[in-house]
């Protein structure tokens, strides 16, 4: 029985892949020159996928942070 | 693949009652109208499948807990699925209307999941990762979903195609891609440049900041060498100035002394001067006056009696020295006297109540004596009246005699004149009798009496009746007297009686006449004494009066001559002080001017610090411009150093939006790839009629609000003229929703999950009869091709039975048609209007 739901999880994972593999295989085409936005737009899209735009604004808050520096972010946080 | 075995349903929506539906179907039909239940029945597989419906979850119309049957606190759902080998599986939900529920998975028994989502986890994996919106869109099947891809704005039915695609993500994306976050701290950033770009030109340029530094610190060097001269001629003339300061304390203290004599002398010649008269009088003049006045004083209280007194003021012995003592006790010696008057004044006051008080008891006593006297006079008379009846009629015990010596004459003649009268009256009687008769009996003694005997009797009869009226004359004679008689003798008892009193009041009158003879006597005695005090009084208040006189004039004299002793002394101190001050040698002016001096130096001193401070303090203010110029300076290029990184992000996130739209297009494009040719298969079997054959679903560019955009466009073959015209224009309600259910039915079909049930919960309402039966029939024919598939529809629609019952014949294929009714507070009615296989 237990095998009987491996192989179900599984095909869930086929189907999504599939879909995503697509849409991942299209972004990397379309952003080739730059592997950086290919890993935040797969990142992001995820994201999105999951509905949960407080995460999405979350993740953009950390690359904000990350090119402003610690102190930068506190002040951030704080504003909004 | 899962196929759906039974439900068990209570509480839940329609159903309050539990009710076990069999399920083991290749085409189930569930028919009835509005309100039965047969929705209820559908959103229970799909609860049990996920702990939510369509209506909770997606439309938010309604909670969890309106999901509870009315007549019943909780929900029970029980639903069984198995597979191609025979694998049971068991879903059960409970969830009360209120707290959380309790769920469970078996798979042929055996425990696996519990918990609302561990179990749904679980329901996700077994359908091959058929989440809940892919369950909305792909499996139960509804009017919304139809609706939203046949009916609205082209932007909005292409997010509807999307979502079905699965690609719907992509415009989300698009959409909430958060750029303003970034162009937010950009902003903020840039604010704060412009801030510091504006601070750095108000500081002006960093050579012109060096080079006040270093005026100032010249002119710093400067003023410090002129502060140390200056200090030092201060130090100089100070200490010259303290050594003068103590010698000018002592130079105050004898001025101050100096002018407090100068003040005295002043004020005692102007006191001297208000006692012009006295001026020039002697010593001895004064001293004599005092002695003259103090004997007579003493003399005066001897003769009052207040000999300790005057022994006292005997014994002072006069001198310039005690001239004030004398004074003031030659004032207590007239007060004393003053007393004593007062006192003489208070003893002839009362006296003279006393002589008052006498007088009015005097008028008392004799006004008392005369009422008494007057009486008396009245009583002399009565007596007088009282002997005079006596003398004339005797007295009360003889007149009482009398009076019964009347009485009995009295009743003595009416005895008499009684018998009389009785006689009278026979002889009248037998006088008329012998005038008709000539004989009679006698009426006493019965003696017969003859007529001869008349004249006699008459003769007799007129003697009786003269004699008769002569005692009834002396009767009345003797009543008068007896009434008079009795008047007599009543005044004399009231006379009597009258004049017991009038010794009492001789004995009163004689008491009263010697009380006011006494008084009268004790009245001029005290009127002498009266009239003896005031002599004394007069005399005494007329010494008094001078005495104080003399008194006055005697302080005056007193504090002149003291004055004048005093005024020799103040002269005398103020020569002294005058001296002092010539031996001391200090000159004030000298001291004043070093005393200017140094409050010039201090000023100049304080001028130079102050001057010192300031350059200092402006030296500082610019080397911390110079620090702050630096901080900034540093501050700035990192800020421009950030919004260089911030920019290469948002320029990244941008072209990241972009390819997000490039992607969605070309996402569509190819699954329209796969998804056109089971379009057409699917509609050319359920749309039965000659007008249309085939359908298209392409994906065109159209420019929207000034940005290029890919969008859906559904085209159908005309058969007349061979044309691709646009569904949505041409074709009527009915064909648009048969178009909609082959798309939704198709990409059902092509989507790679195990749930092998199909669920339609009312889809076709515009649709002809031909094309519902072409609808199951294709469906069934579809299902054939893959066995365990299901197809569950409910419908209002009756046909829908017939149609069912046609096709599982027609197709060998094991069907069941459930005709559901109203059952009242129970919850639905269900009947097998049809079962095959």
């Amino acid at each position: 029985m237990g095998g009987d739901l491996v192989k179900t999880g599984e095909r869930r994972e086929m189907r999504h892949s599939r879909v995503f593999e697509a849409i991942e295989e299209l972004l990397r085409e379309e952003l080739k020159d730059d592997p950086e936005a290919v890993r935040i737009a797969m990142d992001i899209f995820r994201l999105f996928h999951e509905r949960d735009l407080k995460a999405v604004r979350k993740y953009v808050s950390d690359l904000i942070a990350k090119e402003l520096g610690e102190a930068d972010v506190k002040a951030k946080g704080g504003r909004d | 693949m899962l196929r759906l075995k039974e439900v068990e349903i209570e509480g839940f929506r329609a159903f309050s009652k539990r009710q076990k539906i069999d399920l083991d179907y290749d085409v189930i039909a569930f028919i009835g109208d509005m309100g039965t239940g047969k929705s209820s029945i559908l959103s229970a597989i799909e609860f049990a499948l996920y702990g939510t419906t369509y209506e909770v979850k997606e439309r938010k119309a309604i909670r969890v807990e309106d999901l509870v049957n009315d007549f019943s606190k909780s929900i029970y759902i029980r639903l069984v699925m198995i597979d191609e080998e025979g694998n049971e599986y068991e879903i059960v939900r409970e969830r009360k209307r209120r707290g959380r529920g309790r769920a469970q998975l078996r798979v042929n028994g055996n425990l696996i999941a519990s918990g609302f989502e561990e179990v749904t986890q679980k329901v996700i994996e077994l359908l091959g990762g058929l989440t809940f919106d892919d369950f909305s869109r792909h499996v139960l099947v509804r009017r919304e979903v139809l609706d939203a891809i046949i009916i609205g704005q082209p932007m909005e039915r292409s997010e509807a195609i999307d979502r079905l695609l699965g690609i719907a993500t992509l415009e989300y994306a698009y959409r909430n891609m958060p750029l303003k976050e970034v162009r937010s701290v950009m902003e903020d950033l840039s604010l704060r440049r412009d801030r510091i770009r504006a601070v750095l030109s108000a500081y002006g340029a960093r050579e012109k900041l060096l080079s006040e530094i270093e005026m100032l610190e010249n002119t710093i060097k400067r003023l410090n060498e002129k502060l140390s001269r200056v200090a030092e001629e201060y130090k100089v003339s100070k200490r010259e100035y303290e050594r003068l300061r103590s010698l000018s304390e002592k130079y105050e203290n004898i001025l101050k002394k100096l002018e407090e004599i100068n003040v005295l002398i002043s004020h005692a010649e102007a006191r001297i001067r208000e006692r012009e008269e006295l001026t020039e009088i002697s010593e001895t003049a004064v001293l004599a006056h005092a002695e003259s006045l103090k004997d007579e004083l003493v003399s005066k209280l001897v003769q009052y009696l207040a000999g300790e007194s005057a022994e006292e003021l005997k014994k002072i012995e006069i001198s310039m020295d005690n001239l004030e003592l004398v004074v003031s006790k030659i004032k207590s010696s007239l007060e004393e006297l003053e007393r004593m008057a007062s006192e003489l004044q208070y003893e002839v006051l009362e006296l003279t109540d006393q002589v008052m008080e006498l007088k009015s008891r005097y008028e008392r006593v004799r006004g008392r004596y005369s009422d008494i006297a007057s009486e008396l006079e009245v009583l002399s008379r009565l007596r007088e009246e009282y002997s005079r009846i006596v003398e004339r009629e005797g007295d009360i015990p003889d007149l009482t005699i009398k009076k019964d010596s009347i009485k009995k004459d009295i009743e003595s003649l009416r005895a008499r004149i009684e018998y009389e009268e009785a006689l009278v009256k026979v002889l009248s009687q037998v006088s008329k009798e012998l005038e008709v008769a000539r004989e009679i009996p006698c009426p006493v003694c019965e003696v017969p009496i003859r007529k001869e005997k008349k004249e006699i009797i008459k003769t007799r009869l007129a003697n009786l009746q003269t004699k008769v009226k002569e005692t009834l004359a002396k009767i009345k004679e003797l009543e008068r007297r007896l009434e008079e008689m009795e008047r007599t003798l009543a005044r004399l008892r009231e006379l009597k009686e009258q004049m017991l009193d009038i010794e009492v009041k001789e004995r009163e009158a004689e008491r009263l006449r010697e009380e006011y003879e006494d008084v009268e006597r004790r009245y001029r005695e005290i009127l002498e004494v009266i009239e003896d005090a005031r002599g004394r009084l007069h005399s005494l208040l007329n010494f008094i009066d001078r005495a104080r006189e003399r008194v006055r004039w005697l302080e005056k004299a007193t504090s002149v001559v003291i004055e004048r002793r005093r005024l020799r002394e103040y002269f005398e101190k103020a020569r002294e002080l005058k001296e002092q001050l010539t031996r001391l040698g200090f000159d004030p002016e000298h001291f004043k001017r070093l005393g200017d001096r140094l409050l010039e130096l201090e000023k100049e001193r304080r001028m130079l610090e102050e001057e010192v401070k300031r350059c200092e303090q402006r030296r500082q203010e610019l080397l911390r411009s110079i620090e702050e110029l630096d901080k900034l300076e540093g501050e700035l290029n990192d800020l421009e150093e950030k919004l260089r990184r911030l920019e290469a992000l948002k320029t990244r996130l941008e072209k990241i939006k972009s390819t997000y739209r490039v992607v969605q297009r070309l996402m569509r494009e190819r699954m329209l790839e796969r998804l056109v040719p089971a379009l057409n298969e699917v509609f050319r079997r359920v749309y039965v009629h000659p007008d249309y054959d085939s359908l298209n679903l392409k994906v065109e560019i159209r420019t929207v609000s000034g940005q290029e955009r890919s969008m859906y466009n559904l085209l159908a073959r005309r058969c007349i003229d061979g044309q691709w015209v646009p569904v949505l224009n041409r074709l009527s309600d009915g064909q648009r929703m048969i178009v909609a259910l082959s798309l939704v039915i198709a990409l059902s079909i092509m989507e790679p999950h195990n749930a092998a049930f199909l669920l339609l919960d009312e889809p076709t309402p515009n649709i002809d009869l031909s094309c519902r039966k072409a609808l199951i029939n294709a469906l069934s024919g579809i299902m054939r091709g893959d066995k365990a598939r299901q197809l569950i529809i409910a419908s209002q629609n009756p046909e829908y039975g017939e149609i069912v019952k046609q096709s599982v014949e027609k197709g060998n294929l094991r069907g069941c048609v459930y005709r559901l009714s109203w059952g009242g507070r129970e919850g639905p009615r269900l009947e097998i209007a049809f079962r095959s296989g």
